[in-house]
This record gives C-alpha cells, structure tokens and sequence, in this order.
C-alpha cells in the first residue's frame, strides 16, 4: 500500500452522497450500487466530498475527531478503507510524486 | 360520470365493444373484456371513479380476454394485453378481476418514470401523508386498508407515486389488495368493508381486493405531502413498537423497494434523498390495528 497518496472522488461525477449525522448512503450512478457507510466511512467521506486530502491530512481530521484507543492501528485502517472505497468506485487514490 | 351511474348492460357492453374508459388517479385507462367477472368487479370496486368520454387521451389500453384457441373451453384461461401486446403468460379463467388488477400495477410500474415509484401504500391524514413501505406480506396492504376504514384517506395500494419535480406523494386510489389472512383481518375489523370477489390458488394464495373509500376517489386530484416513512411488519402477537429509523438506513430500505430507482438513475437518488429529508422514518411492528391506528392518528394530528 502506498503511505504517501492524495484521495479524492472519482472524476466523472459518477459518486453521489447524502450525509446524515454520522452515516451516509452512496449511489454509484455508473453501477447503480448504493451504499450505507457509517461513523468513520462516513467521516472519510465527508471529508473528501468538500475536497481532495492527503493521506497525512486526512489521518490528521480522524486523530482530532475521534477518540482512538492506544491499540488502535489508525494507519493501516486508513488504508486499508481507502483500498475498499477504491475498489468500490468511490474514490480515487493519486500517489504523491 | 361516475361508473356507479351506470347499468351493468351498458358497462358490459362498453367492455365488450369499444372499451370502458375511467379516470383512475393522475392516469385514463381503457379496458376492454369480454369477461362477465370483470364487470362486476368494477360495479362492486371502482364504482365512484368517474368514466371519460371517447376523446380523452388514454394512458394504458388495456384488455382482459380469453385467448382466441381451443383453451377457451378446456379449462379456460385469460390474458392480459397492454396495447396489443401480452406481457404476460395467460392465467386461470377465475382470475381474470385480479389479473386485471395486476396488469395495471404492471403498467403504472413499467410506463411513469415521471414518479419515483416506491412499493408502499400511501394514506393521508390532515394533510400529513405516511408512506408505509415494505416487502411483500409484511402487512402494509392490511394497515392501510384498516386505517382507511377509520377515515383515514386511500392515497394509494401496492405503489406510492412521488412526484419529483415537487416531493409530493400523487393519489391513485385502487381496490386495495388483500391476502390470505388480512381479508378475515379486514372483514372482522370493519364488517361495511366491501370486498370483491374472492380468487383462490393464485401465485399470491388467496386473494380479495378492498372498495376504496369514495371520498378518497373522489380526491384522487389532490396530492399530499408526505410526513412519516415507516416499514411495517406485522407479527402476531407481538406490540405495537415504532422505532426511529436513522434516514440513512430509511433510503437504502426505499431503494430496494422501488420499482424504478434503478431507471431514474441520480433523478431517483435525489428524489428519495428529499423525501427522507422531508420526513420522519420508522419500522414499525404491530399486530393490533387499533392500537396501530390510534398512534397514527396521535402523530397525525
């Protein structure tokens, strides 16, 4: 996995989002798959909705807006959500030069 | 006029020749059929929807016939045409009424891309619309037909119609459509409910549609906003319990149990993200209609 990368949406409009609280659903229109994502999900995907982050930005938003456990592995969830979101359609990963 | 104004000779007649036009919700219909079961149902149902002259446009032209073939006489069976066209495979001669029924769904579902079509029954109270949505058999059908026999107004059976361009839930106020258990439900609830004909061993098992009220028919220009979102389920024995659903979960439940989400593309994202901003979302469980009527009518008022 790549550690230094910048994530954002896909660039043909195909992702739709509608943000409540601390969940989301997002519609796929080229798929036509929706999805329910929660609390972190759809924190990441708040985020990155408003704008492009990079990986360092966006472990930066989880560690100031959530209350992690010492074993909480924060970087390895991270990307390990991203690859998922990636291979979903609903985001896209840019490695930074 | 309405249809209740007229003779059965003449409705049958009008089947059998040229086709019987009605006005049903935001939709002209025209039906032909030679099938005597089919005039009586639409005496004893679809008595107070009005009959339009011969220079409407006519949305569906629809047809209940025999086949024209030896199975006319060994043990017959029907067909549906839409257009000319036969969606269907033919069915037993007794359900002809139903198939009817069935067939117009199918039309509706298949040809209004101009509503977002959500499998639900609509209601109305006050104004106040409440969409209860839900798969097959979990009760909506048997609610709504109790809560219109409390006065409550019949937007819509089967399919709730919800314009896009502005949110609002459009009546189509048919028979509403009874199964097995939920017609001795209805029949002992409210013993004036007119029920039509009864039609056994159908795919759906036994199966009795509902006269709507002729107020609601007689309403069925106005649309009404809609308030409350819920997902019956009907339980035997169990409470009655509405839990607030988060809106999130409620549109991801209203996608799969839309006919034409997928057709709509973001148009249907869109409109069913409005309708949960627009509105309260539950499930709901419950096996006393009372009970259920009286704490909608409570959040109605």
């Amino acid at each position: 996995m790549l550690k230094n990368y910048t994530v954002d949406l896909p660039p043909n409009g195909w992702v739709w989002f509608r943000f409540w609280e601390d969940e989301c659903v997002v519609f796929h229109e080229l798929s036509g798959q929706i999805h329910l994502i929660a609390e972190m999900g759809a924190f990441l995907l708040k985020l990155i909705s408003e704008q492009p982050y990079t990986r360092s930005q966006l472990l930066a938003h989880f560690v100031n807006s959530f209350e992690l456990s010492i074993d909480f592995n924060l970087e390895e969830f991270l990307d390990k959500l991203i690859i998922e979101y990636q291979n979903l359609g609903l985001l896209t990963v840019t490695e930074n030069s | 006029m309405k249809l209740s104004a007229s003779s059965r000779k003449s409705i049958v007649q009008s089947l059998a020749g040229k086709g019987l036009s009605l006005r049903i919700g935001s939709f002209n219909i025209r039906l032909r059929s030679s099938v005597g079961a089919v005039a009586d149902h639409l005496i004893c149902l679809y008595g107070a929807f009005n009959i339009l002259d011969g220079l409407d446009f006519i949305d569906f032209n629809v047809a209940i016939n025999p086949p024209l073939s030896l199975r006319r006489y060994l043990r017959p069976q029907v067909n549906f045409s839409f257009d000319g066209y036969f969606p269907f495979k033919p069915l037993p001669y007794a359900q002809a009424p139903a198939f009817f029924e069935w067939g117009l769904n199918w039309c509706i579902a298949s040809h209004s891309n101009q509503f977002l079509i959500i499998h639900a029954a609509a209601v109305e109270l006050n104004g106040q619309a409440f969409i209860f949505a839900g798969i097959p058999g979990s009760g909506k059908s048997t609610l709504s037909a109790a809560m219109v026999c409390r006065g409550w107004r019949l937007l819509s059976d089967e399919m709730t119609l919800l314009c896009l361009s502005d949110g609002l839930a459009y009546p189509v106020p048919r028979p509403v459509s009874l199964k097995n258990q939920s017609l001795d439900i209805i029949r002992q609830f409210s013993p004036d409910a007119i029920i039509g004909s009864i039609v056994n061993d159908t795919l759906k098992g036994t199966v009795g549609h509902m006269r709507p009220p002729d107020s609601s028919v007689e309403r069925s220009a106005t649309p009404a906003l809609p308030t409350k979102v819920i997902f019956p389920k009907y339980k035997q024995g169990s409470q009655t319990e509405l839990a607030p659903l988060s809106k999130a979960k409620a549109l991801l439940k209203l996608a799969e149990n839309c006919f034409n989400y997928s057709a709509l593309g973001k148009e249907g994202f869109d409109g069913l993200g409005r309708l949960c901003d627009a509105t309260d979302c539950y499930d709901f469980s419950y096996s006393n209609l009372d009970e259920a009527i009286a704490l909608f009518t409570e959040l109605a008022s």
